[in-house]
């Protein structure tokens, strides 16, 4: 019988388990910073950092600094920038921890001073 | 009652309750509705209501909510006794570019809830997905749409209206994706 937990412990589409869970991450949040990659997706930061520069010099991503922030985006000039969105939120289907991790986040605005629910998410 | 185990459910009908009472007019809406329609998928502790046109009576709003034991502070009202907190944000009730005129009444026994539609909190949290890539809205809309009967030609067109020029294909992959999640009962 499949399961989705079974693949996501193990797939392997963009060469590593790690690498997977980082290009998803980044491509399904569309901008993004390596530390926030790496606490959603429990991949070590300095792994990410280095996935990132590798995805940065292969032209996928681009990076520019926000503050002392680096922000990372999908370069949507690349020439497969909307397939490899297509895929990764697909593959973000079958990958349950990871679409939970997701789902926690907040990313709309919230008004300043609001306060955050009793797990610390912002309040809806 | 408002207590530590009173759920949002019971929270919100007795607000909405107190609220009617002192002739305020005010609709349930946001994440809060969310849950409201599906609380096992979706859980919002900041319940959102909007006070309709002509229904902006502060004094009255205030008096019906200290009724009830909250008291008012940050633009918020807080319970002693809940973490469920009521904020009532600046209408117009709106999703999108539309102004929301129709909206659900739900009565239970002699309490009394102004609710948006489960269709528009779906409307609502997509739209929220689309502009902000915001997947805590896709799944409370996605959970919504497969817990009660929700109009989904209303929710393809909306899309389609919202999602224009820059935004196009934004929403189309928004609308996409929650599709998807429906048809293959992702939460």
């Amino acid at each position: 019988m499949w399961h989705a937990w079974a693949m996501d412990g193990g797939l392997k589409v963009f060469g590593s388990v790690a690498r997977t869970r980082v290009m998803v991450a980044t491509v399904a949040l569309r901008e993004t910073y390596p530390r926030e990659v790496a606490r959603l997706t429990a991949v070590p930061l300095v792994t990410v950092q280095r996935i990132v520069d590798e995805l940065e010099r292969q032209g996928i991503v681009v990076s520019r600094l926000s503050g002392n922030q680096r922000r990372v985006t999908v370069n949507a000039e690349w020439i497969a920038a909307d397939e490899l969105r297509a895929l990764a939120l697909r593959l973000l289907d079958v990958m349950p921890d990871l679409r939970a991790a997701l789902e926690g986040e907040r990313r709309r605005p919230r008004r300043r001073g609001k306060p955050r629910d009793r797990s610390g998410r912002d309040a809806a | 009652m408002i207590g530590p185990d009173a759920t949002l459910r019971e929270i919100a009908l007795t607000v909405g309750t107190a609220l009617d009472r002192e002739g305020v007019h005010a609709v349930f809406c946001g994440g809060s509705a969310a849950t409201f329609y599906a609380p096992q998928v979706y859980q919002s502790e900041d319940l959102d209501f909007v006070l309709t046109f002509g229904s902006e009576d502060g004094a009255a709003t205030r008096r019906a909510l200290e009724s009830l034991g909250y008291r008012f502070e940050n633009e918020m009202f807080f319970h002693q006794a809940s973490h469920f907190t009521v904020e009532f944000p600046r209408g117009p009730l709106a999703i999108g570019n539309d102004v929301v005129t129709n909206t659900e009444t739900i009565r239970e026994g002699d309490r009394v809830l102004h609710v948006v539609s489960a269709t528009d909190v779906v409307r609502d949290r997509l739209n929220k997905y689309a502009a902000w890539d915001d997947f805590s809205a896709l799944s409370a809309a996605v959970g919504v749409a497969l817990e009660v009967p929700v109009d989904l030609d209303a929710v393809r067109e909306f899309m389609r209206r919202e999602g224009t020029g820059v935004f196009e294909k934004r929403f189309d992959e928004a609308l996409r994706v929650f599709e998807r999640r429906v048809r293959e009962r992702l939460l």
